[in-house]
């Protein structure tokens, strides 16, 4: 993919959000030349992490540009590369959430460094904590995202955690729990299971204009955790988002109608990214049509199609015929900039595509 | 019935030996030098089934002068101080592992996610190099009773697809799952796990006082 060269006017907003087959990140210029990468993804064509090849090719240092690093979850579909970022961005602040501050998280991480590296699914996690101890005491601490925190004033706004909240921080500490292997146990990757509600969403305002990147948090009955619990606060003072990167892929577990009606607003540009290592890869049509009923500018930086498969014999296609598909697909970009006056703009690069109704 | 094939070999079970097949219609004779081991019952699709009396092999014609085999035998143990030709009937043995394979394709799999009749799992193609990740969606029923235990998120396999190859040439296609056994998480694993994590407690720590906020 080719990544544009332009780089925003000071005191233009921007989300560029990267997606493929499996993988996601978010870049945010939050005005005066100050920038934001939550998350990360690898381009498949360079292997090299998606945000700093789009930063370089602005003609931006990374190393100076970047205030905050923000690591919404531990899944590798958001971290693939995200040390190497870190370690690029010699004057960001990481961002953690705050169910890693916990001694589960850390025994999870010990246990995890003693897996066959090909096992381990928590190494850039341990690899941002190594940057970190290296760093030593005179850098600044890691970030704990909590709802409703204040992570950073800037000169015409400020950026706030929405998630995780105190009751989806407990139930999450029982996910850790019951990762830790006990004696006896055979050793295999650590999978995350269960609901995905302790994610990083974060708001980000500047002037008018708020972006809310919605992570992969997942919504269910419980008022007090995921989505239901972003939508039944109070706290954010931030108006209604104008641009709104579509958490978990758009996939209707995390799709909740008050947080639409509470968090953004109406015409919103709505960007979700592919995620295909599913039986059945998301976006599916139902969510695509759904998310259509909500906003007419719906975006899917990344193809939602898998790349060509490697050809095989005919017998082994018989055999597998319906149990494989390819997960990777290609890279794409959707950007959305909203400059202090002007009208604002939708840009799409590589794989993205506008989704409409069918 | 067992295939027969009949073999001189040189006496004390040292050098090369001669194995002949017995000449039939469907199996024209030939000759292969096997190794003298044979006698030992190591190579595994040959065990001797008997020695055959001098007065029965000179009835079979196996010890004639004429036979290139006696001779090779007797070329063979000319090194040694005498020359003694036995002769033994060796039987090929009935076994399961005879069987060879040949894979077309082989993948490394990593569960995702496990439902009641199926599970879910990204695989690394392991014969194409640069293959793209793909995503298998296979029935616990392809796994064999005694790993589907070992079906867990998190748990590698391997699937290979290829042939199977019986011992006497037939093939046919064949899907074989097999799950990765690492070891299990032992004592000193624990101990060391918690040293790890114990390391990473000034990052994590709640005392901030010693580093700056930042901003």
């Amino acid at each position: 993919m080719i990544y544009p060269k332009d780089p925003p006017a000071a005191d233009t907003l921007e989300v560029s959000v990267f997606g493929k087959g499996v993988g996601e990140c978010i870049v945010v210029h939050t005005g005066d030349g100050e920038w934001l990468i939550a998350d990360s993804l690898l381009n498949p064509t360079s292997g090299q992490p998606a945000a700093l090849e789009y930063l370089a090719a602005l003609g931006l240092p990374a190393s100076n540009v970047v205030k905050l690093v923000v690591v919404t979850h531990w899944h590798q579909d958001h971290t693939a590369g995200l040390s190497q970022i870190f370690h690029a961005t010699a004057k960001a602040q990481v961002v953690f959430s705050s169910a890693f501050r916990t001694s589960e998280f850390r025994e999870l991480l010990g246990y995890d460094a003693i897996l066959p590296p090909e096992t381990s699914s928590l190494a850039e996690m341990r690899n941002i904590v190594g940057i970190l101890r290296e760093r030593g005491s005179h850098f600044p601490t890691p970030l704990w995202a909590v709802a409703n925190r204040l992570l950073r004033t800037t000169p015409n706004g400020d950026i706030y955690s929405l998630s995780p909240s105190d009751a989806s921080i407990m139930v999450t500490l029982e996910g850790f729990r019951s990762l830790i292997p006990v004696a006896g146990d055979p050793k295999r990757r650590f999978v995350a299971q269960g609901p995905n509600d302790t994610c990083v969403v974060l708001s980000i305002r500047r002037g008018s204009h708020t972006i809310v990147l919605g992570a992969d948090l997942e919504s269910g009955s419980d008022p007090t955790r995921g989505w239901k619990a972003i939508a039944t606060s109070t706290t954010c003072p931030h108006p209604l988002a104008s641009a709104f990167k579509v958490a978990h892929h758009g996939s209707k577990n995390a799709d909740e109608p008050s947080a639409w009606t509470r968090l953004i607003g109406a015409d919103v540009a709505a960007i979700l990214t592919p995620f295909r290592a599913l039986r059945k890869p998301l976006p599916t049509p139902t969510d695509v049509e759904r998310l259509l009923g909500r906003t007419k500018n719906l975006y899917c930086a990344g193809s939602r199609a898998g790349i060509k498969a490697p050809s095989r014999p005919s017998n082994v296609h018989k055999l597998i015929a319906g149990k494989l598909h390819v997960i990777d697909s290609r890279l794409g970009q959707v950007r959305v900039r909203f400059p202090a006056s002007g009208e604002p703009s939708i840009e799409k690069f590589g794989a993205a595509e506008h989704l409409r109704a069918a | 019935m067992p295939s027969f094939v009949e073999t001189q070999l040189n006496d004390g079970h040292v050098g090369t030996g001669v194995r002949q097949r017995r000449s039939s219609e469907d199996n024209p004779a030939e000759r292969v030098d096997v190794p003298a081991f044979i006698v030992t019952n190591e190579m595994s699709d040959l065990s001797i089934r008997r020695r055959v009396p001098s007065h029965e092999t000179e009835a079979r014609g196996i010890v004639s002068a004429a036979d290139g085999a006696a001779t090779d035998v007797g070329t063979l143990a000319s090194s040694g101080n005498r020359r003694v030709t036995t002769v033994v009937e060796i039987e090929r043995r009935k076994r399961t592992n005879q069987q060879r394979s040949q894979v077309l394709q082989q993948w490394e799999g990593t569960v995702e996610e496990v439902g009641p009749n199926s599970f879910g799992a990204r695989m690394r193609n392991l014969s194409v190099d640069g293959a793209p990740e793909e995503w298998a969606t296979l029935l616990l029923d392809e796994i064999s009773d005694d790993e589907r235990s070992l079906v867990r998120p998190g748990a590698t396999f391997y699937w290979s697809i290829g042939y199977l190859i019986e011992p006497y040439g037939q093939r046919r296609t064949a899907s074989t799952i097999y799950f990765r056994r690492l070891p299990a998480w032992s004592a000193q694993d624990h101990v060391r796990a918690h040293l790890i994590a114990d390391s990473f407690s000034d990052v994590f720590s709640n005392d901030l006082s010693q580093r700056s906020t930042g901003g």
